[in-house]
């Protein structure tokens, strides 16, 4: 054999178990670059309509749902090996734990809703570019990496891959305005914003003298912080607070989210969510462990802020997209209490509710994406949602389901969650931050059931909307359907799922 | 044995709704119209062969439980699906399943109109209705009765809003659900410290042991029943959060039966008398608990009198009975409470029931003015709307006249003059605006269209039997409650509803189940005084209504003119609406446009103008290249942010 062949093979011996933990992101990465690369070749294309003009891509979709599907399987596979993975992997950029699998497996559930929603709102929008699947597949890449970081530096490569997809998806439908808008103004904050996370990253780095989360760990474990290092976490929660959108980093997304195309705003509601909360959760509840005195005072004034800015202003907004984007606010409002609770209860209860809020949420968009006609999204409450339940009555079914998940109210997952939230937070004495929640999770009712008013106790007056569901939109509906109540009705194995993932988080190596 | 098959309560109504609600139009109304009703009348059968294992019991064990599963356990956390079958929840179950089955066969004659879709959806929303308040009133522990409480209030809404076609129905629809909100609000919050201080949500662990966890009168027993109290003010609509019910008419007349009357209204009752043990340890709130009461009843009764919608006087009828309810519950008068509660439901849910009947004739007039000499083309809704008016106007031997008597003598001997004055008020004027309604409907002369007098018919049987059964147990439904005093004389008759509940209540008053009991009481003769003037007041009230609308029916008006002050304010309904219109619902809508508009929109840009000069160069290039100059806001938002978290960390 080949000398050098011989080497490589003895090479890949040697990295074969490190690759273990970033399985799920490599196929992603292949399968993203496949789905690309047919396309440059023009394989797996229709015939366009004249000669020189090009058609649909038929074969990318397709390798981006295999991919992000076999991609889950490997979680899978991780979950069941997890008790006898060793690590450090990759020198300890990369960890391998409980949090880490349950978030890799929200993040691709939500990527395959995703993709499984965009194949149809492609056609309907003459999106016929191939690079699309290809950007979600490598956002989707970055988030597995933050999720599973490690070290400040995988965070941020993990960061920039999973924005610099997200901001190009953002202004996909290039011919809108609002698209291209909404792109520039999430670029330049994204811009602005990622400066303050790489400040912060120097700052705790002069502190600690490392990048290594368990070594930061162990050398801030110390009293008392040094101002560096307070600066360096002040500007670490600023960096992830734009990402999450927490008040008042949040100015960019409802701008955003309304000018997006929607299923790649599907995807920043929960994929960049989940992903940035992730990499932030475990920064704060393992690294600045010791430090929690310090860090909770702040946190808990960006939720009460959070809270109630998402939820009031979601009250005056009409157009569906940009309610889900403050009503998305709320949201991380409530997932920061549960951060705030610092316990593994507050863990858990975070887990478990990121993965409500990621089906409830799929499914109010996937309602959304659905109900858009060619040219147009059809996005206003007042005007296109009303009377739908009469022409649609499965969709406002569900789309009823979705807001009721949303606002918290039995037997959906939504509920389940915020009482796991809820009681996290009173178990560790935060009274006035539950009743908050309670006292906001009131007004959201407001919003959410106007939505509901509109589809089923408004005669139209418009035409009606034509709309037909494909069948893979069809079957993304019925997952979060399934879901929403099934994480409702039988929460059990869930929340004992993500009781036991919490274990991992905080013996992190 | 019989505990086995507990499930199968609830199961039955769900099971009509996924029936109804997948298939619905695939059987036809015909098929609807049996699954329907015949799934409440097979969980009224189940309920009342559980209810007769009970009985065959000794008192002490008198519970049946099931754990279906597990529903939550987080930590020291857990709460289970598990249905708990007692005394008190057997009563309950009755009531729902047997005046929900009358019901739901009214139903069928009263939607006869609608199309099949609109048919099959009407009962799958009522079925789920029933499910749901099964699960309120059969649960056994705080959480999952919540989880009814809510699923009711939801029911609620789909049905309110049924007729989605007019606009006021979706917004009185929408005004029950928010209301309804602030009160679960504090429903939760109750839940959350009894949590912190039972570590346990069950009714088995939380009841048992509140003596010992919690000290009398002290200030966490006060917290967690008034905010208890807060979520039963809203569900059974009570002053301040009465608001919604009058505006729920909107909705069908059977679901005003069902919901507005007989069941989900008086939930709030059910709870505080459920953990009445809790109750117990914190007498202040009990005090509030029969304020509220005691002023509700007066408060709506006024109103009632000068409302001219049918629905809209048993509307604040009802919101008046209930604070009867809670004046009883008030007083640790649980069991008397829960009497008035059953018999209400008889009686009001006729009451409504009628009024439907009379509409359906009318082809939907609900203006009493429009209305009158009914009698003789309605004869059966006549004869039972009289003996339903009768009830409520508390006419012995009546249905009503024990369960209110009860309470108010209840509120007497606990040392609570004031209240009973109050109590005995409101039963007057109970007499006189319920016999106003009944007068100006059904005698004198016909006042509406000559159109609609030429198709004035009887309903359907679907709707006149059930009428006549509630009517049947409007008459005899008190019997099961007859006071000591009068079952003495009558050779010993027992309280039976007493006795039958005093294993629940039985350390909240001991003295109640020895009365409960049958022995020989001493009966103070004040007890007979106050009886006898109830009577008189319902009589006098009665009297005065018909010398009013019948006798004189110029002097209504002559009065209204004379005291115009007075009418103008009650024919508003002291303003409430307006007053919350302009303390709450105006606020509010402006401070959510100031947090949209002004601090997230613009608020900054003032401090951009005025600010650096970098930043507003900087918005002048770039705004033109893009719809809005609003970067240089966020970034000026954000930056505050920073500087905000970093002053903290380095100067605080």
């Amino acid at each position: 054999m080949n000398p050098e062949i011989q080497e490589l093979l003895v090479a890949y011996r040697v990295v074969r178990p490190a690759l273990f933990p970033v399985l799920p992101a490599a196929v992603l990465t292949l399968f993203g670059l496949l789905a690309l690369l047919v396309d440059v070749f023009e394989l797996g294309r229709t015939r366009g309509p004249a000669e020189g003009e090009t058609g649909t891509p038929i074969m990318a979709p397709y390798l981006a749902l295999i991919g992000t599907a076999l991609a889950l399987g490997c979680v899978g596979w991780q979950a069941a090996r997890l008790e006898t993975a060793g690590g450090p992997y990759f020198s300890g950029m990369v960890v391998l734990d409980g949090f880490g699998v349950f978030l890799s497996g929200v993040v691709l559930a939500g990527t395959l809703l995703t993709l499984l929603l965009t194949i149809g709102y492609c056609r309907r929008h003459d999106i016929h570019l191939a690079e699309y699947y290809h950007l979600i597949l490598m956002a989707a890449a970055g988030m597995l990496i933050m999720v599973l970081a490690g070290n400040l530096i995988t965070i941020f490569v993990g960061l920039e891959l999973m924005s610099v997809g997200v901001y190009v998806l953002t202004g996909f439908r290039r011919t809108r305005l609002r698209s291209v808008e909404g792109a520039l103004k999430y670029f330049v904050l994204g811009a602005f914003s990622t400066g303050f996370f790489l400040y912060g990253m120097a700052l705790v780095y002069g502190a600690a003298g490392t990048f290594d989360l368990a070594g930061i760990r162990d050398a801030v474990s110390v009293p008392p912080a040094s101002p560096v290092l307070l600066a360096g976490v002040a500007l670490l929660i600023v960096g992830f607070g734009f990402k999450v959108a927490l008040v008042p980093f949040h100015m960019w997304s409802p701008d955003v989210y309304q000018g997006a195309p929607a299923p790649v705003t599907a995807f920043m509601a929960t994929g960049v969510k989940t992903a940035g909360f992730a990499a932030f959760v475990r920064v704060f509840m393992s690294t600045f462990d010791g430090l929690a005195d310090q860090w909770i005072p702040v946190l808990w004034a960006l939720a009460v802020l959070t809270m109630v800015v998402g939820n009031v202003a979601a009250i005056r907004q009409d157009d569906i997209k940009r309610m889900l984007a403050y009503s998305s606010i709320a949201h991380a409002g409530y997932l920061l209490v549960a951060l705030i609770a610092h316990s593994d209860i507050g863990t858990a209860a975070f887990l478990y509710y990121m993965a409500a809020y990621t089906l409830m949420t799929m499914g109010a968009f996937g309602i959304v994406i659905v109900l858009g006609e060619k040219g147009t999204e059809n996005t206003s409450i007042e005007r296109d949602y009303a009377g739908i339940a009469w022409r649609h009555p499965l969709l406002a079914a569900a789309m009823a389901l979705f807001m009721f998940s949303l606002t918290g109210i039995p037997p959906t997952a939504g509920f389940v969650g915020k009482f796991a939230i809820l009681s996290a937070a009173v178990n560790s004495g935060h009274v006035p931050l539950a009743v908050l929640l309670v006292l906001t999770s009131v007004i959201s009712a407001y919003y959410y059931l106007k939505v509901v008013v509109s589809m089923y106790m408004r005669a139209s007056e418009r035409e009606p909307i034509r709309s037909q569901v494909p069948a893979m939109a069809a079957i993304a509906l019925l997952i979060a359907v399934v879901g929403v109540l099934g994480l409702g009705i039988f929460p059990g194995q869930w929340v004992e799922m993500a009781r036991a993932s919490v274990v991992a988080v905080t013996g992190l190596p | 044995m019989a505990a086995n098959w507990i499930w199968l309560v609830p199961a039955l109504p769900l099971a009509g709704v996924l029936v109804n609600g997948l298939l619905g139009r695939r059987i036809g109304k015909g098929g609807v119209s049996v699954i329907g009703p015949g799934m409440v009348g097979a969980a009224f059968a189940v309920s009342l062969w559980l209810f007769l294992d009970l009985a065959a019991r000794a008192p002490e064990a008198r519970t049946l439980s099931q754990n279906v599963y597990t529903w939550i356990s987080a930590g020291d956390f857990r709460a289970s699906v598990a249905f708990l079958v007692d005394p008190l929840s057997a009563t309950l179950m009755l009531v729902v399943t047997g005046v929900g089955f009358l019901i739901h066969v009214y139903s069928v004659g009263y939607m006869h109109d609608e199309d099949r879709r609109g048919f099959a959806r009407y009962f799958t929303y009522l079925n789920l209705f029933t499910f749901a308040m099964l699960v309120l009133v059969m649960a056994d522990n705080f959480l999952l009765l919540f989880v009814g409480w809510e699923g009711v209030g939801l029911c609620s809404y789909l049905l309110i809003g049924f007729w989605f076609k007019d606009r006021a129905n979706a917004t009185a629809g929408k005004k029950a659900f928010i209301v309804n909100r602030i009160g679960d609000f504090g429903f939760l919050l109750g839940i959350f410290l009894m949590f912190g201080a039972f570590g346990s949500v069950a009714f088995a662990d939380v009841l048992p042991s509140a003596a010992t966890v919690l000290d009398a009168g002290g200030p966490l027993a006060f917290w967690i029943c008034l905010f208890l109290f807060v979520g039963a003010v809203g569900k059974s609509a009570q002053i301040p959060l009465y608001v919604w019910l009058p505006d729920a008419m909107a909705g069908p007349t059977p679901v005003s039966a069902l919901i507005h009357a007989a069941t989900m209204v008086t939930a709030g009752v059910y709870m505080v008398a459920r953990s009445h043990a809790l109750y117990d340890m914190a007498p202040a709130v009990l005090a509030i608990v029969a304020g509220i009461g005691a002023a509700t009843a007066l408060y709506a009764a006024t109103i009632g009198l000068v409302q001219t919608d049918i629905k809209k006087v048993l509307a604040y009828s009802t919101i008046s009975q209930l604070g009867y309810m809670f004046l009883g519950v008030g007083v640790a008068a649980y069991a008397a409470g829960i009497f008035h509660l059953v018999t209400h439901a008889f009686f009001k849910a006729l009451l409504f029931l009628g009024a439907g009947s009379v509409i359906h004739a009318l082809h939907g007039e609900q203006d009493m003015r429009r209305m009158g000499g009914l009698k003789r083309a309605l004869p059966v809704t006549y004869w039972t709307m009289l003996a339903a008016t009768l009830a409520i106007a508390g006419i012995p031997p009546l249905a009503g006249f024990f369960s209110k008597d009860e309470i108010l003598w209840r509120t007497w001997d606990a040392g609570h003059p004031v209240l009973w004055a109050i109590g005995l008020a409101t039963a007057g004027l109970t007499a006189l605006y319920m016999f106003r309604l009944f007068f100006l409907t059904f005698h004198g002369s016909f006042r509406g269209t000559g159109e609609q007098r030429q198709h004035l018919h009887e309903s359907p049987p679907s709707m006149t039997i059930p009428l006549t059964v509630l009517g049947a147990l409007s008459v005899v439904g008190g019997w099961i409650g007859i006071p000591p005093a009068i079952g003495q004389t009558l050779g010993g008759v027992p309280n039976a509803i007493e006795s039958w509940l005093a294993p629940v209540f039985a350390d909240a008053h001991a003295e109640g189940a020895a009365h409960a009991a049958g022995e020989a009481h001493a009966i103070p003769p004040m007890e007979y005084a106050l009886m006898a003037a109830s009577i008189a007041v319902a009589l006098l009230g009665i009297l005065a209504a018909r010398y009013l609308w019948l006798t004189r029916p110029e002097l209504p008006v002559r009065i209204g003119l004379q005291f115009r002050v007075a009418a103008t304010v009650l024919s508003n309904k002291y303003y409430v609406d307006e007053l919350y219109d302009a303390i709450v619902v105006r606020p509010y809508n402006a401070l959510s446009h100031f947090a949209w508009r002004v601090i997230d929109e613009g608020l900054i840009d003032g401090l951009v103008v005025g600010g650096t000069g970098a930043v507003v160069r900087w918005q002048s290039r770039v705004s033109s290249a893009w719809q809005s100059g609003a970067i240089p806001t966020y970034v000026t938002v954000f930056f505050g942010g920073v500087v905000a978290i970093l002053v903290y960390y380095l100067f605080g």
